[in-house]
């Protein structure tokens, strides 16, 4: 699975996209492990890229970008499809490599870039990605429209799977108060969202399997999560 | 025992309409008589409602039950509501929603209930376990997104979303510029409204795919599509 991801308006701030996305690059490096087939980098266009096992889950990176301190604007194109063995043993970064699921990306980035939608994406299961493509707009609608502080109780709770107690306890506040900003942030459509696209996504890409990152996140399964 | 026919039962349930008994009364009333317009002879029977401010309605089974949820939801005095929609079998007969029986009302009823407790707003059953699980994740979004207009928002999603207006079209409606109505487009959240909707809607048909030439398919036939994962119910 190849997986760019485009800056919006980067060229407006060139030097603190590039230190944005170094830190982003080294988060998703440590996130997926093993989910990827090379290291995750980015270009000089302020373009980021990954390619990642065809079972990886790419709402992973999509909710990192978008709930970090510093959330940007994002557009991504996640394509399935064959990628060129690398010469050098499997080392060397996403950025260095090439085959049709890269062409296709490219393709995908313009498209998103001419259309304003921040996702999208080919499985080789077009009902698949229309409908991923239909939920994508609110996904956005609702990560974009937060504020700081909305942001970091959202990261605790869809990235790390924090429930609200654990929440609480971890930002010191009371259980009351995190009842309230998990109702604004709207935590909990956000996380039906999520698993819906998920679930979705998973049935193209691993014909039938949960995807990998999906079974790290729930705590009961995951023995190893990498939280 | 005899199954009867199938149909789409619609329950609808005004939040604490106690606060305000006739107000919501009276909303309903008008609300029915909007449904009864807009969906016409695709209804099995009228639509009515109880002393308990609950909505009913009773569909045919190619209806879209989501365009009842928009209709209520975008109306410019939309009051918060909370949704039972069952797929399911009904007692043949005549009179209105409110006077009918079958599987398909007991399901609703226990959903409704359920989702009371839950606070879930939507709540749609169509009998298949991965659209209904699909659609349970859904929903909430689609209720998030609904409840955060303006009346004003809510005035330009409802010309977009439920008549179907070009930005424009809006715009000549409303008497404003075009530029005016882009800014506003985004800020009712139309777009996004409608792809979700439009995402519910595949998810809904897909449940009922191979049971008829009269139902929308999500899963076409496709040589290269596995079966459909099916996600376990108790997962939430």
């Amino acid at each position: 699975m190849v997986l760019f991801g485009d800056v919006v308006g980067s060229s407006r701030d060139r030097v603190g996209t590039t230190a944005w996305l170094r830190s982003l690059v080294a988060e998703l490096d440590a996130a997926y492990g093993h989910g990827r087939l090379a290291g995750f980098g980015f270009t000089q266009g302020d373009e980021l890229q990954g390619l990642l096992t065809p079972g990886a889950d790419p709402l992973t990176a999509i909710l990192r970008a978008a709930l970090g301190a510093d959330g940007r604007e994002v557009r991504w194109a996640v394509v399935q499809g064959d990628v060129d063995p690398d010469v050098v043993g499997g080392q060397a970064p996403a950025t260095q490599r090439t085959g049709s699921a890269f062409v296709a990306a490219r393709g995908a980035l313009e498209q998103a870039r001419s259309a304003h939608d921040h996702l999208v994406i080919d499985t080789g299961r077009k009902e698949v990605d229309s409908l991923l493509e239909d939920m994508a707009p609110a996904l956005f609608e609702m990560l974009d429209g937060m504020n700081a502080r909305a942001r970091i109780v959202a990261r605790l709770a869809l990235i790390e799977g924090l429930r609200q107690s654990e929440v609480a306890d971890r930002l010191g506040v009371r259980r009351a108060t995190i009842t309230v900003s998990f109702a604004a942030a709207s935590i909990r459509p956000l996380q039906g969202l999520v698993a819906a696209m998920r679930r979705i996504y998973g049935s193209a890409a691993t014909d039938g399997e949960e995807l990998d990152e999906f079974r790290l996140v729930i705590p009961a399964v995951a023995g190893h999560c990498r939280g | 025992m005899k199954r009867g026919p199938t149909g789409i039962v619609m329950f609808a349930d005004v939040i604490s309409s106690r606060a305000d008994s006739a107000g919501a009364a009276d909303w309903l009333r008008r609300l029915v008589g909007e449904l009864d317009g807009k969906f016409g002879d695709q209804r099995l029977a009228p639509f009515g409602f109880t002393q308990g401010d609950e909505l009913q309605g009773l569909l045919r089974v190619e209806a879209d039950p989501i365009t009842a949820v928009l209709v209520a939801a975008l109306a410019t005095d939309a009051r918060p509501v909370r949704w039972a929609i069952v797929h399911g079998s009904v007692h043949a007969g005549r009179g209105p929603a409110t006077e009918r029986t079958g599987d398909a009302f007991l399901k609703a009823r226990e959903a409704i209930n359920a989702a009371r407790t839950s606070h879930e707003r939507i709540v749609i059953i169509t009998g298949d376990g991965y659209a209904d699980d699909l659609l349970a994740d859904l929903t909430p979004a689609l209720a998030d997104l609904l409840d955060s207009l303006t009346v004003r928002q809510r005035l330009v999603a409802q010309l977009a979303l439920i008549e179907g207006l070009r930005q424009s079209e809006v715009a000549e409606r409303l008497g404003v510029r075009r530029a005016t109505i882009s800014v506003a487009f985004s800020r009712a959240r139309a777009r996004s409204i409608q792809h979700l909707v439009d995402g519910i809607r595949k998810v809904y048909a897909s449940a009922f795919e191979g049971e008829g030439p009269a139902q929308q398919t999500v899963r076409v036939p496709d040589p290269v599509t596995g079966p459909p994962i099916h996600g376990s119910r108790g997962e939430r």
